[in-house]
């Protein structure tokens, strides 16, 4: 009797103490987080998520060379952006120069015309200058105060003329009326080049400042275009001469014996004039 | 048969059942059905938020914290263990489950009790149909990899 009361006590002991600590439930939650990376992903943050980045507008601008579209000059411009974890870009074609007549290789072809119609034609000479000046990034002094040399940028001349047409183009530098090139500039076979009809040449001007300069007149760049018609020029650029500089040139001019006036043909050559200065220096005067 | 006999067959009838008793409830330890269907008394646990989202935090930093209501919906009253798996981004990114940390009132992060892979007692006696807030919160390693990082954690009801 008294090994049931044991027996039933435990089974009381099982079912108490045993079984509710293996009873139980569970609820389980998923947790999320992200981890950014260091680089955002858009254009000024670009780059593996865990860097490093870079900011793809700093690769913005103009690449490559010039090149003729649509008669007119254009470079490439790239807009980069972030394309997932790197800088990619679009390509687009931006107007360099708006061309007055044409292009040829990356450069404004401006031309001169033979057969009568020189003077009309060469008008796009201005519009190159402006035009070189303006994107080749050479500054024209806005004005001459000292002797110095003034070289242009090279740009290309055109005779668009009729067939079997001929001209002469010459540069020259002067002020005031007054011409540096003397007998020389008029020289033939010196300053200046022959153009059949159709051919194109590169030239390239560089003038040396004289020492007579007038303080408030101008130094002028020219152009001459003749044919058997005509003969017209057409003035390039005008630089006003400073008032302060004139004395001390003066001055300098005693040293100067001889100013030059040089016509480069690129691709044919270099032909390079001396002019003896008809101007007189105090020294050579006494 | 005599009576000691009688007796002695009786014992053995008696430890029978028992062993046969502890077999079943022994072996209802692991089944799923067991509980429901044989004991009265029952444990069950629900969370709120079976999903929490610790947002975007950077690498070196701490989340904020979120806030997991567990309820004891069993019929008798429970403590609660709590357990986790370390953090991974389902590759090679990982980091440990001790970065998220617990507790039951709100606070600091270095106030709270670092989440382990082992179930930790968590809730004391949750009285059957009552609930009690889980403050977690967690950080993330300086210089751990940019990734979305998953975690288990789990609640469970003894009782």
């Amino acid at each position: 009797m008294e090994n049931r009361k044991i027996i039933i006590i435990l089974c009381i002991l099982i079912v108490v103490l045993v079984l509710p600590n293996v009873l139980g439930d569970s609820g389980t939650a998923t947790a999320t987080v992200t981890v950014p990376g260091i680089c955002s992903g858009n254009d000024t943050s670009c780059g593996p998520l865990s860097g490093p980045c870079e900011n793809c507008n700093d690769y913005d601008g103009l690449y490559g060379d010039n090149f003729c579209y649509n008669d007119d000059v254009y470079k490439v411009y790239r807009d980069y952006y972030c394309l997932g974890t790197s800088c990619t870009y679009n390509e687009t074609n931006q107007l360099q120069v708006d061309c007055e007549y044409s292009c040829n290789e990356g450069a404004c072809v401006y031309y001169t015309g033979g057969g009568g119609v020189a003077y009309s034609k060469i008008s796009g000479l201005d519009v190159g200058f402006d035009s070189l000046t303006k994107y080749s990034g050479i500054v024209i002094p806005s004005s001459i105060s000292e002797i110095s040399q003034i070289t242009f940028p090279k740009f290309p001349v055109k005779n668009i003329g009729s067939q079997d047409t001929t001209i002469n183009i010459k540069f020259m530098c002067d002020s005031n009326n007054k011409t540096y090139c003397a007998e020389s500039w008029c020289s033939p076979n010196k300053n200046r080049f022959e153009l059949k009809s159709g051919e194109t040449e590169e030239v390239q001007i560089s003038c040396i400042i004289p020492m007579d300069v007038e303080a408030g007149k101008t130094y002028s760049v020219r152009v001459y275009v003749s044919n058997s018609a005509q003969d017209s020029y057409k003035t390039l650029l005008k630089i006003p001469i400073a008032e302060k500089e004139v004395i001390e040139n003066i001055a300098k001019q005693q040293e100067l014996k001889k100013v030059s006036t040089n016509v480069a043909l690129v691709g044919g050559g270099v032909v390079t004039i001396t002019l003896l200065s008809f101007l007189l220096s105090k020294k050579l005067a006494l | 048969m005599d009576k000691q006999a009688k007796f002695n067959l009786g014992i053995v009838i008696v430890a029978a059942l028992m062993m046969m008793l502890t077999v079943y409830f022994v072996s209802a330890d692991s089944s799923t059905a067991t509980a429901t269907a044989t004991v009265p008394a029952s444990c069950g646990i629900s969370l709120n938020d079976t999903a929490p989202d610790f947002g975007s935090v950077t690498a070196g930093s701490e989340s904020s914290e979120v806030i997991i209501q567990v309820s004891n919906t069993g019929s008798v009253s429970a403590n609660v263990t709590i357990e986790g798996t370390n953090w991974t981004d389902g590759g090679s990114n990982t980091f440990a489950v001790g970065y998220t940390k617990y507790a039951l009132t709100s606070g600091t992060y270095a106030s709270k009790t670092a989440l382990t892979e082992s179930a930790v007692q968590h809730m004391t006696d949750l009285a059957n149909g009552d609930s009690d807030d889980s403050f977690l919160q967690m950080s993330v390693p300086s210089g751990q990899a940019a990734a979305t990082y998953t975690q288990t954690i789990t609640y469970t009801t003894v009782c």
